[in-house]
C-alpha cells in the first residue's frame, strides 16, 4: 500500500505544479494506489454484454445488408 | 494569495478525482451523455448519410457504425478515466509517453475547435431563424450571424469557466427539452410527410454501389462515434463507477443518437435541405419550429461547453499553462475558437461530412493503441503517480518521453487508412467494399502494436509494463 510519504518523495519536484497542489496531488495519489483505483473495473458479465451489443448491433446489420444487397465495388 | 482548495482543483485541474469527489450517478452521465449527442450535430450527421442512402439504410448505418465505435472507443478514457480519476489526456500519457500525449492533446484541440464552431454556427443560425421569423424578415444576414456565433463561445466562456456542476445542471434540463424537440420533429415528419414518402425517398448524392454507400454510412457513422473520444476521460473521471462511465455511453452517444440521426436523415432526404435550422422552421411552422430552434440553441451551448471543459482540462496538463488559473485557460481556447470562426465558420459547416472522415483517419490508430495497450498489455493496470512525473525517472517516459513504437504505428496506420478510404473527398477505394476504411485499418493497427510491443518494448523493460518472463 503506497504512503502519502512514499510518493511525495518520489514526486517532490517533478510534476511541474506548484508545492501546495503537488502535495495535495501526492496524497491523492497515495489514496488511489492504496486500492488500485478508485472503482472497480467491469465485471465479465459486462464484458459479455458488450460483445453481443457490438455482434448484434453492429456485425449483424452489415452481414444482412451484405447478403441483401450483395458485395460489390464502387 | 488565494486560498488552496484542493477540490475546486481537481475539478478545474489536473488533480486525480477521489471517490467522495464524484458527483455523476449513471443517470447524471446518460443525462450528459444524451445531451451531448443529441444535439444538431446528430442531425448534420443524418443529413450527411442522406447523401449515400435512404432511410433504414441510414438507421440501421448509424447503429452499426455507433455500437463498435462507443464501445472500443471508451474502452481506454472511460475505464481508465472512471478507475483512476484521471483525464484521457493525462491518461494517454501511458502509451504515448509523458511527452508525446501532447500530440494527441495539440490534434485533438484542432478537431475540438472544429467542433465548437459548428456547433456555435448552428446556434448563431438558430437565433438567426428565430429573429428572422418573428421580425417577419426573410434572413438576418451575415453579420448577425457571426455575432451570434461569437456570442455563443462567449457563454461557453461562461458556462466551461464555472464547471461540471453548472454542466451538470444544463444537461439535465437540456437532455429531456431536446429528447421532446427529437420526437416531435419525428412525429410531424410522420404526420406532414408520412412513412411510406420517408421510406421510399431516394439519397441525394449516391455511388452506383448500393453496398459502398451502405458502408460509407457505416464508416460516417464510426467517425462520429469515434469523435466522443475527448469528452470520455473528462466525464469518467466524475463517475462513481464503471458502470456509470461505460453503460451511459450507450443511452446518448448510441441510442439517443441513432434515433436523431435518423430524423436528421429524413427531414434532409424528404425536404431536401441540409441544415436543421431551416428545415426546423419549414417542417414545424413558425411557433414549433421557433420553439424547437431555441431549445436546439441552448444544446448547443450545452455541447459546446462539455467538449470545451474537457479540452480545457487536458490543456491544463501542458507545462506552460500548469501554473495559470483556469478561467484564462478556458479563455484562450474559447478565444483561438471565436478568431478561427470569424475566419473559416462557412467553410467548416458547409464541409462537415469531412470532419467525420478525418475523424476516423486520426481516432481509429488511437483507439486500437489505446485499447491493445491498457486491456491487453497493463491488463487494465496503470502507475497514477507515473502518468504525473515528468522527468525520466517516470515509467511512462520511453525513449525521451515519446513511445516511438505507438508514433511511428499510429502515422503508418493513417497512411494505411488512406489507401482504403480518403476521408477529404470521402472517395472510397477497392478494398473499402471488404473492410471498410475503419474496421480494415483498426484490426492491422492493433495487431502490429500488440506483437511489436510484446516482442521489444515490454521484454527491455520500458514503460513499466508488466513482463512475463
Amino acid at each position: 500500500m503506497a504512503s502519502y510519504e512514499e510518493v511525495y518523495e518520489q514526486l517532490q519536484g517533478k510534476t511541474g505544479t506548484d508545492p501546495d497542489v503537488e502535495k495535495e496531488l501526492c496524497r491523492r495519489i497515495a489514496e488511489i494506489e492504496s486500492t488500485d483505483g478508485v472503482v472497480e473495473n467491469l465485471k465479465k458479465s459486462d464484458w459479455a454484454l458488450s460483445w453481443i451489443c457490438i455482434a448484434v448491433g453492429t456485425f449483424l446489420p452489415i452481414v444482412i445488408y451484405a447478403i441483401k444487397l450483395g458485395i460489390t465495388n464502387i | 494569495m488565494a486560498a488552496f482548495n484542493a477540490n475546486r482543483e481537481a475539478q478545474f485541474g489536473l488533480l486525480p478525482i477521489t471517490k467522495e469527489e464524484r458527483v455523476y450517478n449513471f443517470r447524471d452521465a446518460s443525462s450528459i451523455s444524451v445531451g451531448l449527442s443529441i444535439a444538431t450535430w446528430a442531425f448534420l450527421i443524418g443529413a450527411s448519410l442522406a447523401l449515400f442512402v435512404d432511410f433504414w439504410t441510414a438507421v440501421w448505418g448509424t447503429l452499426a457504425g455507433n455500437v463498435l465505435t462507443v464501445l472500443v472507443m471508451t474502452w481506454m478514457p472511460s475505464l481508465s478515466g472512471a478507475k483512476y480519476g484521471v483525464d484521457g489526456y493525462t491518461g494517454a500519457t501511458s502509451f504515448m509517453g509523458t511527452k508525446g500525449k501532447n500530440i494527441i492533446l495539440v490534434c485533438v484541440a484542432i478537431f475540438i475547435v472544429c467542433w465548437d464552431i459548428v456547433l456555435s454556427v448552428l446556434f448563431a443560425r438558430s437565433v438567426a431563424n428565430v429573429a428572422a421569423a418573428l421580425l417577419g424578415k426573410e434572413a438576418m444576414g451575415h453579420t448577425f450571424e457571426i455575432v451570434m456565433a461569437i456570442l455563443c463561445m462567449v457563454i461557453t466562456f461562461f458556462v466551461v469557466w464555472k464547471g461540471p456542476i453548472v454542466i451538470k445542471k444544463f444537461n439535465n434540463i437540456v437532455a429531456p427539452l431536446m429528447c421532446i424537440v427529437v420526437i416531435m420533429l419525428g412525429i410531424i415528419l410522420t404526420v406532414k410527410i408520412g412513412w411510406g414518402n420517408i421510406a421510399e425517398a431516394q439519397p441525394l448524392m449516391p455511388y452506383e454501389s448500393e453496398w459502398v454507400n451502405f458502408l460509407i454510412a457505416v464508416e460516417l457513422s464510426f467517425g462520429a462515434g469515434l469523435s466522443w473520444w475527448p469528452e470520455m476521460g473528462g466525464i469518467a473521471r466524475l463517475c462513481k463507477t464503471s458502470r456509470a462511465a461505460y453503460w451511459s455511453n450507450m443511452i446518448g452517444l448510441v441510442l439517443a443518437a441513432t434515433v436523431a440521426t435518423g430524423v436528421g436523415a429524413a427531414a434532409c432526404l424528404t425536404i431536401g435541405s441540409e441544415d436543421p435550422t431551416v428545415w426546423m422552421l419549414k417542417l414545424a411552422g413558425v411557433g414549433l419550429g421557433i420553439m424547437a430552434l431555441i431549445f436546439i440553441a441552448v444544446a448547443n451551448v450545452t455541447s459546446c461547453g462539455t467538449i470545451t471543459y474537457t479540452m480545457c482540462l487536458g490543456l491544463k496538463g501542458l507545462k506552460a499553462l500548469q501554473g495559470k488559473s483556469w478561467g484564462l485557460v478556458v479563455g484562450v481556447f474559447c478565444g483561438i475558437a471565436s478568431v478561427a470562426l470569424l475566419f473559416g465558420a462557412d467553410w467548416i459547416y458547409d464541409h462537415f461530412y469531412i470532419m467525420l472522415g478525418v475523424t476516423c483517419l486520426f481516432y481509429v490508430p488511437m483507439t486500437a493503441i489505446a485499447s491493445v495497450d491498457y486491456l491487453l498489455l497493463r491488463k487494465q493496470h496503470l502507475s497514477v503517480r507515473d502518468m504525473f512525473d515528468k522527468t525520466s525517472t517516470s515509467k511512462y517516459y520511453f525513449w525521451g518521453g515519446f513511445n516511438w513504437v505507438a508514433i511511428i504505428i499510429f502515422v503508418a496506420a493513417m497512411l494505411f487508412y488512406l489507401t482504403i478510404f480518403d476521408p477529404a473527398m470521402l472517395v472510397p477505394h477497392k478494398m473499402f467494399a471488404y473492410a471498410t476504411g475503419s474496421i480494415g485499418a483498426g484490426i492491422p493497427t492493433a495487431i502490429v502494436y500488440y506483437i511489436v510491443m510484446k516482442a521489444f518494448v515490454v521484454k527491455s523493460g520500458k514503460g513499466g509494463y508488466i513482463s512475463e518472463k
